[in-house]
């Protein structure tokens, strides 16, 4: 992979919210899920006030694991975009000034350790961060899987989607941009 | 990604006499005068109209988009223009060979790298394939059922070798796409010594025959759009090759008859592997591309093969005493030889270091840059290194450090070379032949289309003498009209090497450089109507299409 700063950046945005964001609607109902008590302060139903009446939703536990999911994912974009730079760095000692595809694969180890403690911060896990905590093997396969289908995306099908992105160093849409700045 | 020649080698000899092309030229035009038809008038003028044609006699065909060269180039292009709707009757290709990678082929199997070697090419730039996915890779682990291809594309370069296709690969490929795209009924045999812009817009495409009858038979191309893809003007000649090729060779002294002792690595030289096997003699190579690396391993393999004695003395130049470089900007370097994969650093292809290139205001900074990232080097290959140390310890290989002074050939046949190390000393090797591995020739002089360019449409030249493109490689100033007020405004577009040293692309000849030039020419295309814009869509159509093998 040949990557600008610009195209890192464009590159895992859109594979974090097209590649990344369908898999996990497909996945999150297979996930295997945490149980329930302790996991949030909602508990095994969710009651919505409405007016003077309480309306008592059953079972929402779907609901919940979604939850849980996609807001993994956004902070895993969001955390994403920063190591990117850190990545363009190291980037930077490589006489090639290219980046290897196993280094983009192997990624997942740092981001995703990264990525646990920093759900657990943010309250979206409530568990502890320790490795036996009960939300750990819906969030590894979460990840992993997803990471793998993006890694995949990216070497494979992303080529055929944007010649564009093969010709300029992984960037999507930079020229549409400035050709639209000069427009207005 | 690289073609798996390179432009110049370092070894110090210098830079390439230039041969008299004016006077080649200018015999060109009496022959052509004499013999096919063309009127005195028209051989002076730079434009014509279509009344001066219609009076000379000469058959004319109208054809929208014509391609010279029919390389690689041309292929990548015209398989590009097919891809974005254009219907094969509408292009027309004109080249030397029957099939693309006609040149290629010759260049490739006499530097010693034969069909079922591999060539220093990525496995994603695949030039038979616009999107470069599946690679190479991925086909050879299907057609073999192997996964060993498979596991190099996910590990390399780190803990593997970079994957690279086998010559015939890329040629099966080649074939397999030209035939869906048509490229037979495209092509046209023949050279084009000159275009002339039409008054009317557009131009007229000069064709004649490639072989020895071409005073008669030309034909006229009444042309909008023409694509220049003509590739290396020949081989890189060092001065005292040159000197021997002229003078030596030409008054037969100081060799053996029908024997050249000063070969070079890209022209035919079986007769040196022969006589070391049969003789038992020693040979002198210079250069440390990659071109120089396919010899060796030619030569250790007949050392293994065979009983024969012969020594191979190994010129090198010696980096000792160079001034180091940056630390973020140095290439690998080992044992003399510096390392890197392809014809060009990676990031060249869309890369960051494309995009710095880009950036670059200055004629000299970019010639450097460009100079360091496609300098000579090779690429890591255990089966090298493991040839070479066997070959120091079996006693045939000797490498040499220091830079060439020249060579003369004595009258008992054998080559004389002075050797200047870093320290100073001069010291003279004595060997049977010479190889010179320093590369093949881009001499936009050496071309008579090119030069004929510069002379009559009016092409610029950029700083490194090759033709000056815009960034959708259009040729700067050869449009025609030059003002664009005619419903027929024609365009020359160039590609490939004779683009080198452009302000906006980095790595020209490389199968890479020629896809990413037919994409911007595409867009430019497209946005004169002539073919569909490849949008996301129309490219996943395009795709899918060939993956079923269906035509465009």
């Amino acid at each position: 992979m040949t990557f600008t700063l610009r195209g890192r950046l464009q590159t895992r945005m859109f594979l974090v919210v097209g590649v990344g964001g369908i898999w996990t609607a497909i996945i999150t109902p297979l996930l295997p899920s945490p149980p329930m008590a302790g996991r949030s302060g909602i508990g095994m139903a969710q009651m919505i006030m409405a007016r003077d009446t309480v309306v008592i939703v059953p079972f929402n536990k779907l609901w919940l694991d979604y939850q849980i999911t996609f807001e993994t994912i956004a902070v895993m974009l969001g955390l994403g975009l920063i190591w990117e730079c850190l990545y363009h760095c190291l980037q930077q000692v490589r006489w090639d000034k290219d980046w290897p595809p196993l280094f983009s694969l192997l990624e997942v180890i740092p981001e995703g350790l990264v990525l646990w403690v920093m759900i657990n911060a943010l309250g979206i896990e409530h568990g502890s961060i320790a490795l036996n905590s009960p939300g750990i093997p819906m969030f590894a396969i979460h990840l992993i899987s997803t990471w793998v289908i993006m890694w995949i995306f990216m070497v494979g099908p992303m080529h055929v989607i944007s010649l564009r992105w093969r010709f300029e160093g992984g960037e999507l849409i930079t020229r549409r941009i400035r050709a639209l700045g000069k427009a207005f | 990604m690289g073609l798996g020649v390179a432009v110049t080698d370092d070894v110090g000899f210098g830079s390439f006499a230039h041969s008299d092309h004016g006077k080649r030229h200018e015999i060109l035009f009496r022959h052509l005068v004499d013999g096919s038809g063309l009127t005195s008038e028209m051989a002076t003028r730079c434009e014509w109209d279509d009344e001066l044609v219609s009076q000379s006699g000469i058959f004319v065909a109208e054809v929208p988009f014509l391609s010279v060269g029919g390389g690689i180039g041309s292929f990548a292009t015209i398989d590009f223009l097919r891809i974005s709707g254009v219907p094969a009757s509408s292009l027309e290709v004109v080249g030397p060979f029957s099939n693309p990678y006609g040149m290629l082929k010759r260049l490739l199997d006499n530097s010693q790298i034969p069909s079922h070697e591999r060539i220093r090419s990525g496995s994603s730039d695949r030039v038979d394939n616009i999107w470069g996915w599946p690679g190479y890779s991925l086909e050879e682990a299907y057609r073999e059922k192997q996964l060993g291809p498979l596991w190099h594309s996910i590990s390399e370069p780190i803990l593997s070798e970079y994957h690279t296709p086998r010559a015939s690969q890329v040629y099966n490929a080649v074939d397999r796409e030209g035939e869906r795209i048509g490229w037979a009924s495209m092509y046209t045999p023949g050279r084009v010594p000159f275009i002339r812009k039409r008054k009317e817009g557009g131009y007229f495409v000069v064709i004649v025959p490639h072989d020895e009858t071409y005073l008669h038979n030309m034909q006229i191309r009444k042309v909008q759009y023409i694509h220049l893809s003509v590739g290396f003007s020949g081989i890189h000649r060092p001065p005292d090759s040159l000197k021997y090729e002229t003078e030596t060779l030409n008054n037969g002294i100081g060799h053996d008859v029908g024997m050249k002792r000063v070969v070079n690595v890209y022209e035919p030289h079986e007769h040196v592997y022969e006589n070391l096997v049969r003789n038992s003699g020693s040979v002198l190579l210079r250069g440390s591309a990659s071109s120089a690396m396919q010899v060796i391993q030619r030569l250790a393999q007949e050392h293994r093969q065979s009983e024969s004695k012969f020594e191979l003395f190994h010129l090198i130049r010696d980096h000792s005493n160079h001034n180091p470089q940056p630390l973020l900007w140095r290439i690998p370097r080992k044992n003399n030889y510096s390392y890197q994969a392809f014809t060009f650093a990676k990031g060249s292809f869309g890369g960051q270091i494309q995009q710095k290139y880009r950036k670059i205001g200055d004629d000299k900074l970019r010639a450097e840059l460009l100079s360091s990232v496609a300098s000579t080097a090779i690429p890591h290959r255990r089966l090298w290194e493991q040839q070479i140390a066997q070959g120091k310890r079996d006693g045939w290989y000797h490498p040499i450090f220091g830079d060439g002074e020249g060579f003369e050939v004595s009258d008992n046949g054998k080559v004389m070379s002075t050797i200047c190390n870093a320290g100073g000393d001069s010291r003279v090797v004595e060997t049977d032949f010479l190889i010179d591995a320093t590369g093949v020739e881009a001499n936009l002089n050496e071309h008579e289309i090119l030069s004929d360019l510069v002379n009559c449409t009016g092409a610029k030249i950029n700083p490194l003498g090759q033709l000056a493109v815009k960034e959708n490689f259009e040729v700067e100033g050869t449009a025609s009209p030059t003002l664009a007020r005619s419903n027929f405004n024609g365009k020359v577009y160039a590609t490939g090497i004779a683009t080198l040293g452009n302000t906006h692309t980095i790595a020209m000849y490389s199968f890479w450089g020629l896809q990413y030039s037919a994409w911007k020419l595409a867009q430019d295309l497209a946005e004169s109507g002539f073919c569909h814009k490849m949008t996301s869509f129309r490219s996943t159509i395009g795709w899918l299409r060939r993956i079923g093998n269906r035509e465009p």
